[in-house]
């Protein structure tokens, strides 16, 4: 029944006349796709150039051109790295001969054929202690070796200073390539040298006159005696003390003197009412002469430090990172305790 | 008849000759050579000595309380109350004050502080060295607190809040308080009222002290353990350095014993004899234990069963003298504060001499509350308002403390004991 309907519509010529419509119709809108298609394309390959990543609808060769694209963006680096690693010496050499670029404050150094090293004069065990030459022994003795074996130049210690300060003006004035003598890292130095990691972190201490201090504590508790201490407080002449006294103890009032010895004889005798110092010496006291014992109390400040580092020109950028990655590599960092630790064989004999 | 074949019985089994003088002297010589030449021996029988006291110190607390409450209730309820205060608010302070000055005068004169050596100071600072009191503290944030001993903590400290707690920890001073403040309420009870409350705590009392006569058959045995094992951990070194004040120490223990033993000779009315061997148990035990109130059973028991001095007296007074007047330790903070004016040079003038006298007692008695360092760190109430360091000698007197603890125990006990003749009459 259905069948016999549609061959009446077939044959009817209002229904030809309809059907021509319809195939204009068809083939203007298949005109139109066929223009929107390609003007899709256009725009789409156009995209694919800019975002070769950005292909997911893009046409075949759009997709595998920018596919292609990223491929050579990946594989080119190792092609380009494995091509550089091979020869790399002879890059470097290239570059050295062609440039002289050793950085300058080493080159200093391999010109001169040692390393000069500025010391206090006086010993301070057991950092640097004994005399000139083989029998120089010490923390700061070994590590000043240690760096010049490994520049593979000898090393020359340099004597002349008198106070720690000094010892940093050497460097400053270019008298040493480096300080190793127990210098204090301070925000007064850094003004004028740079400082290399610290190679031992202390803390600061006090000596203190048993006997004087049992006549200031009036009922209150040693610490709380100690935090607002009066009286006299013996420091080094020309160490970074002078100024810790001031910082950390404003009612103290300040007494220098030319040596450390003779801090101790006025600590013992109670002249003073006690030596600030590091812990290392404060403790380094009644270990070498133990009869002080009961005049003399050490205490340790323990929110106080005192890093000891080594003390460069400001000019040795290469050098201070060579020293700095030295400390790093050979794990160098000691407290009061493990260098008195180390050491201990020299304050009992 | 029966009673002919008990005693009969009793010798022919006796382990009695575990009481006599010889036994003790023979354990102690045993002990002094284990102590000495065979240290590991020493410290594999120290189980005994611990066990030892152990048991002697069980029977403490039971007998200070039952002892001090019906003695002070059955005080108060006769007549004679008020002449007993009287004689112990006049014989204590008298005798703590006597004692101090005794042992000022002797530290005094022989000097143990003075022109010490440099090889002993040395070796002295090696020892403080060693300790590691290198204070450590910071310059900011809070203050550590600190207990601090003064009079007033002190006389709060006296009275328990909680009497069970004050018994089970031990804390001496609250429970003799307590016990004290019990028998004077029991004492104004009506009388029928009370009696019951005194036959338990006599009961008590009697049954405990029964048990301490039992344990001196063990004394030997305890002796010899204790003494070897106090022997075996005295380290030479100090006690070398240390040898002058040492030996001012023992000899002023030495006086005092003589002293003692001599007053109460005179107030027991028997022959010096027969009061050495009354007190030898107590004696023995304080030097062997270090522990004045392991020995506190037995000096009560020696006293009134052995020496005839009224038991009431005797129950009340011997355990307020060991247990507050700490003569012993009045005596060794003489020493030791004269001891550190000298070593530290420093001159003693009237002011700082009474400062001694009066600190001393007060320190002395303060110990009563605390056991072990504690008791040497109260030497610090003297040496503080003297203005004289304390730390670093502390160290030198904990050091030397093992030898010193049995003399200063002994001058503890004795002297408390001697106190007690003063006060109690004799046994009609």
């Amino acid at each position: 029944m259905n069948q016999g309907s549609h061959h009446r519509f077939i044959g009817s010529g209002r229904f030809s006349r309809w059907m021509l419509g319809c195939r204009r119709i068809l083939s203007a809108v298949k005109v139109l796709f066929i223009v929107m298609l390609v003007a899709l394309l256009s725009a789409q390959s156009a995209r694919a150039q800019a975002f070769p990543h950005h292909g997911s609808v893009a046409p075949h060769d759009t997709l595998i051109h920018a596919l292609s694209g990223t491929t050579h963006a990946i594989a080119n680096p190792p092609v380009f790295l494995s091509v550089n690693q091979r020869p790399s010496n002879t890059v470097t050499e290239d570059l050295s001969s062609s440039l002289g670029t050793v950085p300058p404050d080493i080159q200093k150094i391999m010109d001169r054929g040692s390393l000069v090293v500025a010391l206090l004069d006086t010993d301070n065990p057991p950092f640097f202690m004994g005399q000139e030459g083989d029998r120089l022994d010490g923390l700061d003795v070994k590590i000043a070796r240690d760096l010049a074996n490994r520049l593979g130049v000898d090393v020359t210690f340099n004597r002349s200073a008198t106070t720690f300060n000094e010892v940093v003006d050497t460097v400053f004035n270019q008298n040493a390539d480096i300080a190793i003598s127990k210098i204090s890292r301070t925000m007064n130095r850094i003004q004028r040298v740079r400082f290399s990691e610290p190679y031992l972190r202390m803390r600061q201490g006090l000596l203190v006159n048993r006997l004087r201090l049992a006549q200031q504590t009036n009922g209150r508790s040693v610490p709380e005696t100690i935090r607002a201490l009066e009286g006299n407080v013996g420091v080094i002449k020309g160490s970074s003390y002078v100024g810790f006294l001031q910082q950390k103890f404003p009612n103290a009032s300040i007494v220098e003197y030319p040596s450390w010895d003779a801090i101790i004889q006025a600590v013992n005798d109670g002249e003073i009412l006690a030596a600030y110092r590091d812990e290392l010496e404060i403790k380094k006291v009644v270990r070498s002469s133990p009869d002080a014992a009961l005049q003399l109390e050490t205490i340790a400040l323990t929110d106080t430090e005192d890093p000891i580092a080594m003390v460069l020109p400001w000019t040795s950028t290469h050098l201070l990172a060579m020293v700095d990655q030295y400390l790093d590599t050979e794990k160098l960092n000691y407290s009061a305790d493990t260098v008195l630790e180390a050491y201990a064989a020299y304050f009992t004999n | 008849m029966t009673i002919q074949s008990a005693i009969q019985l009793r010798h022919r089994f006796s382990i009695t000759w575990l009481r006599s003088p010889w036994a003790i002297l023979i354990s102690a010589i045993l002990g002094g050579y284990i102590g000495s030449y065979h240290p590991v021996i020493a410290t594999a029988i120290a189980p005994i000595g611990e066990l030892y006291l152990g048991l002697l110190k069980m029977c403490v607390f039971p007998i200070l309380l039952s002892a001090i409450t019906t003695s002070i209730g059955r005080l108060m309820a006769s007549h004679d109350a008020g002449q007993y205060i009287r004689r112990i608010l006049i014989v204590f302070p008298i005798g703590l004050l006597l004692t101090s000055v005794v042992a000022m005068v002797v530290a005094m004169i022989l000097g143990p502080g003075r022109n010490l050596s440099e090889a002993t100071l040395d070796t002295l600072g090696v020892v403080v060295n060693s300790s590691g009191i290198d204070l450590e503290m910071s310059l900011t944030g809070p203050l550590p607190q600190e207990d601090s001993t003064n009079v007033a903590s002190f006389f709060i400290g006296m009275v328990p809040d909680n009497i069970f707690t004050a018994l089970s920890e031990g804390q001496t001073l609250k429970v003799l308080v307590f016990a004290i403040v019990f028998g004077v309420s029991l004492g104004f009870l009506k009388e029928n009222q009370a009696n019951a409350v005194f036959e338990v705590l006599d009961a008590i009392f009697q049954s405990f002290n029964q048990l301490i006569q039992w344990f001196t058959l063990i004394l030997p045995f305890g002796l010899c353990s204790l003494l070897a094992y106090q022997l075996s951990r005295q380290g030479t070194d100090v006690m070398f350095a240390m040898i002058n004040f040492i030996g001012v120490a023992l000899t002023t223990f030495c006086f005092i014993y003589i002293i003692n033993t001599l007053v109460i000779w005179q107030q027991s009315k028997q022959s010096i004899w027969s009061v050495l061997l009354a007190v030898r148990e107590p004696v023995i035990l304080a030097l062997a234990t270090s522990s004045s109130l392991a020995c506190l059973p037995s000096a009560i028991s020696r006293l009134s069963s052995g020496l005839r001095f009224k038991r009431q007296t005797v129950n009340l007074v011997t355990p307020l003298s060991i247990t507050l007047c700490r003569f012993g330790s009045v005596i060794y903070f003489a020493l030791g504060t004269i001891f550190v004016a000298q070593l530290y040079q420093t001159q003693l003038g009237i002011t700082e001499l009474i400062i001694v006298l009066l600190g001393t007692v007060f320190a002395g008695m303060a110990t009563s509350g605390v056991t072990g360092v504690l008791t040497l760190t109260m030497l610090g109430l003297v040496l503080e308002p003297l203005q004289l360091p304390l730390e670093a000698v502390l160290v030198l007197f904990i050091a030397i403390d093992p030898l010193i603890d049995p003399f200063r125990t002994l001058g503890i006990v004795y002297t408390g004991m001697a106190t007690t003749a003063v006060i109690a009459d004799l046994e009609s």
